[in-house]
């Protein structure tokens, strides 16, 4: 690492103002895209971003590989996509209230679970998912309700349940079909 | 409920999209059948593939133009004509790179990105009126420096004070399994609590899936020791909070280790959460979509 990045960083933990400013602004610059999806939380986001980057930095865990502006970015990148994942309800929903041992269930299942799935295999799964289908399924993860997915689409909410139905067979039969033919760029 | 229709209804299920009353519902018919049990795992298998997403380093960088390590540039294109949460993803970290201006570097490279052509007359007019902007702005941007390096400060005391209440669970924990000094653990600002997750049998009797940990609040920090039933090959990663309601209220930032009895220590302060039911979820298994292992649950009060 160049020597002059070495004693910016040594300025920036030391608590220096000019190199306060510097790295802050790069922080407040690559979050900024984020303020309204992460909404009230973003000043909590950016917070703990500011956290990251100084303990990151602390920790010598910037290596002078990148520039260290492009470092404060994958920092805060990362930072942000993880809290908007975190929000996902689909993830944790059913496990809340302890009614299903997920495990009993995975053992019921005599198919291998998608968590390993592959991006190749996910693309040409959907790529051969009708459009219809693919936007029922986008509707459910965004965690939309039957009801407002009714409205959305003007089916009504009984026809609603068996075409989501319907659509998660055929994507898993496909899915089943084409694992094992599949390898990753 | 009968299955059919719990069977329809679990998407929702999944995605918290249902009535309280259609929920209990549909929970019950679960605990009933196996058949609506293996749908259940078939709906998670369909929200996996459909809500597919691509490590957070594979998105920075496609972006920052580089090839990301185990999936083709090509590969996240498609994805991204076909999952419009990854073109959102994709879109908010193209946004936050335009917004740090020329970032400058090729990560492997260190050559800086090119710059957009334009006149140099332009750029003298733009320093101009910049250098107008900065004199104007420079009073009001030093007050806020200020503030920012006094925010810093408070932040490098709190990482401190951080840094060094986890070197002193680390020794009481030690202590603990060292089988000694026991009695020191219990003072008037820590205790100690033995946890079994929901559902554990002990000793022949039967399971008590509700089974619910009392934490007394009189110290100020407990230290859960969170025993397992997962085979030391499990992978775990987090420790996730959450109050009676099922709200998140902590999370772990670092993957949880197990201790020599196979067994997790968490510091919980007390000081810090009201009184009432909590859950407490162990996560892990696939890395990208880690599910819910243990669950146990605690009663603080």
């Amino acid at each position: 690492m160049q020597k002059a990045v070495e004693e910016f960083i040594q300025s920036y933990l030391d608590g220096e103002r000019d190199a306060v400013a510097q790295v802050d602004g790069w922080i407040l610059a690559a979050a900024r895209p984020y303020r309204r999806r992460i909404r009230d939380d973003w000043e909590d986001v950016v917070q703990e971003t500011r956290l990251e980057v100084f303990r990151a930095l602390g920790r010598g865990e910037f290596r002078g590989e990148a520039q260290l502006k492009t470092y404060v970015f994958r920092v805060v990148s990362h930072t942000c996509l993880d809290h908007l994942r975190r929000g996902e309800r689909w993830k944790w929903t059913e496990l809340v209230e302890g009614a299903v041992d997920t495990r009993v269930v995975e053992r019921m299942n005599p198919v291998r679970r998608v968590g390993v799935e592959t991006a190749e295999l996910v693309a040409r799964v959907l790529e051969q998912v009708p459009e219809e289908c693919r936007s029922l399924w986008a509707m459910l993860v965004a965690g939309l309700s039957y009801r407002e997915m009714g409205r959305a689409v003007g089916a009504s909410e009984g026809a609603l349940r068996v075409r989501v139905l319907r659509c998660r067979k055929r994507a898993l039969e496909l899915r089943d079909r084409l694992e094992g033919g599949v390898t990753e760029a | 409920m009968d299955a059919e229709r719990a069977i329809e209804l679990l998407p929702w299920y999944v995605n918290g999209g249902l009535e309280p009353d259609e929920r209990r519902e549909v929970a019950d018919a679960l605990a009933a059948s196996a058949d609506v049990r293996r749908e259940l795992a078939e709906v998670r298998r369909a929200f996996e593939l459909h809500g597919y997403r691509l490590e957070p380093d594979v998105l920075l960088d496609y972006v920052l133009g580089l090839e990301p390590e185990g999936v083709s540039r090509e590969t996240v294109e498609r994805l991204a004509g076909i999952l419009p949460t990854l073109r959102e993803e994709l879109d908010l970290v193209r946004e936050g790179l335009e917004a740090l201006g020329s970032v400058g570097p090729d990560a492997t490279t260190g050559r800086p990105m090119p710059k957009v052509g334009e006149p140099w007359r332009r750029w003298a007019v733009a320093a101009s009126l910049l250098a107008a902007a900065f004199l104007a702005a420079w009073a009001w941007s030093s007050h806020r420096l200020s503030l920012r390096t006094q925010e810093l400060q408070l932040v490098r005391g709190r990482l401190e004070a951080v840094d060094s209440e986890r070197a002193e669970l680390s020794r009481h924990v030690d202590d603990l399994r060292a089988g000694t000094d026991v009695g020191g653990l219990v003072s008037a600002d820590l205790t100690v609590a033995d946890v079994f997750p929901a559902g554990t049998v002990l000793r022949g009797g039967d399971a008590a899936p509700d089974a619910t940990t009392i934490v007394p609040r009189g110290a100020e920090r407990a230290v859960l020791l969170l025993n397992s039933r997962l085979p030391e090959t499990s992978r775990v990663s987090n420790l996730v909070l959450r109050d009676g309601g099922g709200v998140e209220v902590w999370r772990s930032r670092e993957p949880v280790r197990r201790g020599e009895h196979g067994e997790f220590a968490l510091l919980l302060p007390l000081a810090d959460l009201t009184s009432g039911d909590y859950t407490l979820e162990l996560l892990g298994g696939a890395e990208e979509a880690p599910t819910v292992l243990e669950v146990y649950r605690l009663r603080l009060g």
